[in-house]
């Protein structure tokens, strides 16, 4: 399926700091590590250098090479690339996630070979428009890069599957299914996962959903009244 | 309670084993093992499809311990969820802590001072070994060897011991703050690690003298469960579970955090990918951790800060807040509303005792997470068990369950 | 329910004879192997040979409830787990008797969610409750020392009624229990 230098590191594990030098986005990481956090004296704190200069994401510019082999192949689908620290983040339209993780996984330079998290995030308090976002988080054992993914769905949109591109996806996706009901168009065996299979009561990470549910658990047959809490064996 | 009862409850139905026949003299049977089961590592359900004594496909059913741990810490601030990350994988606290410190100060942009870095290391990897001990005494119970659990516990004790002096909790340690420690590592503390340092290779050698060219060892773990490289990838799986099948991704190395990249370790890689390779990986390790331990306690400065200085989000020592005004207003303001990092998001991923433990924080700018999203390595590492299952004998299903490492609470969270 | 009860006629005390067998059940009471979460570590901990709680009073862990006395619920009951636990515990054969180890199962713990029972006494009775997350092995000691203390007063005639007059006994029993162990019990003062 794949040949073997794929699945390992160009680098060998023992040099990990030249070779990050060899990368020119890497090179201040040794000068920056574990130097005083920048301090000022009003009490507002700068972010720490090597926070993100590690490089770890790739490079943190317009001309990431995921980004641009995204763009060379979808154009205008994919609709934004965001840093925050050392990460990289690209948003890209639903319609072609499936595709997106395939190119991402199938290039041989980028060789995003690994799914390490797939999870939603309910964005009702922070947008009006689309309600959920789902985002994956990649993982490149040949660069030893990261990189999320993320596509904005409605409520009642479909998404299509990635387990046809990842197997991780499987459980993955059926806990998004369980936690935010959002449904995966295409899945093998989309059922509630963590919560009971007969669980009525909607899908507790929504924003919407009470931290403590609908409903307390009764025991079977007290419904109208307490269980006895204490049971005292002098009285049978 | 009857099969019709339960499906009224509305939390779920367990009791499902039945026969099939499939004419022509075919039958197969569902067999039904768990949650209450005394090799499935907790609650974990499994419901076996049988042709005779080889499984068919196994469905692992979780969700047994599932707390709500993600949407708890969706309600709480930053600095007051430690505690639930104690009890995701309640076998290494120190490890969890670690992980969702990093992820809230890669969000805040800070960093701790170099000794409290040091510190973390030590007992990270201290709890990596305790973590070991407990899947390596129950692995072997679950296979057969019913003593290994009395000596890895014994050894165990003793570093429970350790994480007891240091922080006063044996198991829920809660010990990682953010921006470093408040109590420093006491001189006698150093002395029981420097015994343990010290006596533990000894223990390990008669661990491995019992179990490694054991026969009994070598039928029920060589060629079982056996994982392909390219199979480990596509499951996603991190940690021994990966590094067993032979590729080498140890986020230590790869992308390494804290002081890693100071240290001099190796990764071991297995070849084969069965269960007899990640024993093998896994003791490797323990012997690499010592020497992890044993670095940080030479290179670790003997003196110096353990608590970041950050006045935004770092708790004010308690000296200063009993002296100084300032101090005493940010401890008040930092205790009843906490601090509110930058907008954004962060993923920081550590290797945990069983593999890649990511935490992923979406912060609005208010004092706590929006979305708090805790990637556990043994939830994606358990989905290759169908995998590894089928075709494999019944005897065998208890063996593939150990290999995983898996901890229910970590699993379901 | 004891087991000398029926065998005789009417108007026969069977006190003594019950104390024997309870003392027997106290001394060896053997408990369902079933650890839930974290508490189950430290479970597994007490048993293990640096606290030897199994040797010590006797205890042996069963995989079956069938054969248990005594469950020892560690850690938090789920609203997916509550009717496991009422089947196990329904499966025993009495008399049986439920410790339930750490705040989890005592109220829910810190996980006050849609998705845990805040204790598991809504599910099942519960004989003793030891605090803690989770309680040291150490602790579990103690509770399961409460317990013999109950369980040797298992099915005795009452002489006395009431709350203050239950915990009056209960003293009694320990100093008893104490002496009978060869050991000098203080009387709690209250």
């Amino acid at each position: 399926m794949a040949d073997q230098d794929e699945l390992q590191p160009t680098a060998s594990p023992d040099d990990v700091v030249t070779a990050n030098e060899d990368n020119p986005w890497m090179t201040e990481i040794a000068a920056a590590q574990l130097t005083e956090p920048a301090h000022d004296k009003t009490g507002i704190a700068k972010v720490h250098p090597s926070l993100v200069l590690t490089g770890f994401w790739g490079p943190l510019q317009e001309d990431h090479p995921a980004y641009v082999a995204l763009t060379t192949a979808f154009g205008d689908k994919v609709e934004d690339i965001a840093f925050f620290r050392d990460e990289v983040t690209i948003r890209v339209h639903p319609s072609i996630w499936v595709d997106a993780h395939t190119l991402l996984r199938d290039d041989k330079d980028l060789a995003y070979r690994m799914l390490s998290d797939l999870t939603a995030v309910d964005m009702l308090k922070l947008r009006s428009f689309p309600r959920f976002d789902i985002v994956s988080t990649l993982y490149s054992i040949k660069n030893r890069w990261r990189l999320r993914m993320k596509a904005g769905i409605e409520d009642s949109e479909l998404i299509e599957t990635l387990t046809s591109v990842y197997a991780a996806a499987g459980w993955l996706e059926r806990e998004a299914y369980d936690m935010f009901g959002i449904t995966f168009d295409g899945h093998p065996d989309l059922r509630r996962m963590l919560l009971a299979d007969d669980w009525e009561e909607g899908h507790p990470l929504r924003k919407d959903y009470p931290i403590r549910g609908y409903s307390q658990y009764v025991e079977p047959g007290f419904e109208q009244g307490a269980a006895p809490r204490v049971r005292d064996n002098r009285r049978l | 309670m009857a099969t019709t009862e339960q499906e009224t409850t509305g939390f779920g139905t367990w009791d499902v084993s039945e026969e099939r026949d499939l004419g022509g003299g075919q039958r197969e049977m569902v067999l039904n093992m768990g949650p209450q089961h005394p090799s499935t590592h907790g609650v974990m359900r499994l419901l076996l499809t049988l042709d005779g004594e080889t499984i068919i496909h196994a469905d692992p059913i979780i969700g047994y311990l599932h707390r709500g741990i993600e949407k708890i810490g969706e309600n709480k601030r930053y600095s007051q969820f430690t505690p639930w990350t104690d009890r995701t994988d309640y076998t290494a606290a120190p490890l969890n802590n670690l992980g969702y410190i990093l992820a809230v100060e890669k969000l805040c942009g800070i960093i701790a001072p170099e000794r409290a870095q040091y510190i973390r290391v030590i007992m990270a990897e201290l709890s990596r070994i305790a973590a070991h001990m407990v899947w390596l005494g129950t692995h072997a119970l679950d296979i057969g060897a019913l003593s290994m659990a009395l000596f890895t516990f014994i050894e165990r004790e003793k570093i429970l011991d350790i994480f007891e002096e240091f922080c006063g909790a044996r198991l829920t340690t809660n010990m990682m703050e953010i921006g470093g420690f408040s109590r420093d590592l006491k001189p006698s503390t150093v002395e029981k690690i420097e015994q343990l340092l010290k006596e533990f290779p000894g223990a390990q050698q008669d661990w491995e003298d019992l179990l490694s060219e054991n026969p009994i060892w070598l039928a029920r773990t060589r060629g079982v469960g056996v994982i392909e490289p390219e199979a480990a990838i596509d499951y996603g799986l991190t940690g021994a579970c990966l590094r067993g099948s032979g590729i080498n991704y140890d986020i230590r190395k790869a992308q390494p955090y804290l002081i890693y990249d100071r240290l001099d370790f190796e990764v071991p890689i297995g070849t084969n990918g069965d269960v007899y390779d990640r024993y093998l990986v896994r003791m490797e390790e323990l012997r690499q951790t010592l020497r992890i331990i044993r670095q940080c306690l030479d290179q670790m400065p003997a003196d110096g800060p353990i608590m970041s200085n950050d006045s935004n989000y770092v708790i004010p020592p308690h000296d200063n807040v009993l002296r100084t005004a300032e101090d005493m207003q940010r401890h008040f303001v930092w205790v009843i509303k906490g601090f509110s990092p930058p907008k954004g998001e962060v993923y920081s991923a550590i290797e945990h005792s069983k593999g890649e433990l990511g935490h992923y924080i979406v912060s609005d700018g208010t004092a706590m997470p929006y979305r708090l999203r805790i990637r556990t390595p043994d939830f994606v590492n358990l989905q290759v068990l169908p995998y590894m299952a089928e075709g494999a004998m019944l005897a065998d299903s208890v063996a593939l369950i150990g290999t995983i490492d898996i901890v229910l609470g970590s699993v379901d969270r | 329910m004891g087991v000398a009860e029926n065998r005789f006629e009417e108007n026969v005390l069977t006190t003594s004879v019950d104390w024997v067998f309870n003392w027997a059940r106290r001394s060896s009471l053997w408990w369902l192997q079933f650890g839930l979460a974290c508490c189950a570590i430290e479970m597994i901990a007490a048993m293990q040979p640096r606290f030897d709680m199994g040797e010590r009073f006797g205890m042996l862990f069963r995989a079956s409830p069938r054969q248990a006395d005594l469950m020892i619920v560690a850690g938090t009951v789920t609203k997916k787990m509550a009717p496991v636990v009422r089947t196990l515990y329904d499966q025993m054969s009495e008399p049986k008797w439920v410790i339930s180890m750490g705040s989890c199962a005592n109220i829910g713990g810190p996980f006050d969610t849609y998705a845990v029972v805040q204790g598991v006494d809504q599910v099942i009775p519960v004989d003793v409750y030891v605090p803690g997350c989770p309680p040291v092995p150490e602790a579990l000691y103690y509770g399961v020392l409460e317990l013999q203390n109950k369980v040797i007063k298992y099915d005795r005639v009452l002489r006395k009624e009431g709350r203050d007059a239950a915990d009056a006994q209960r003293d009694e029993d320990r100093i008893a229990t104490g002496e009978a162990m060869g050991r000098p019990v203080a009387a709690a003062s209250r």
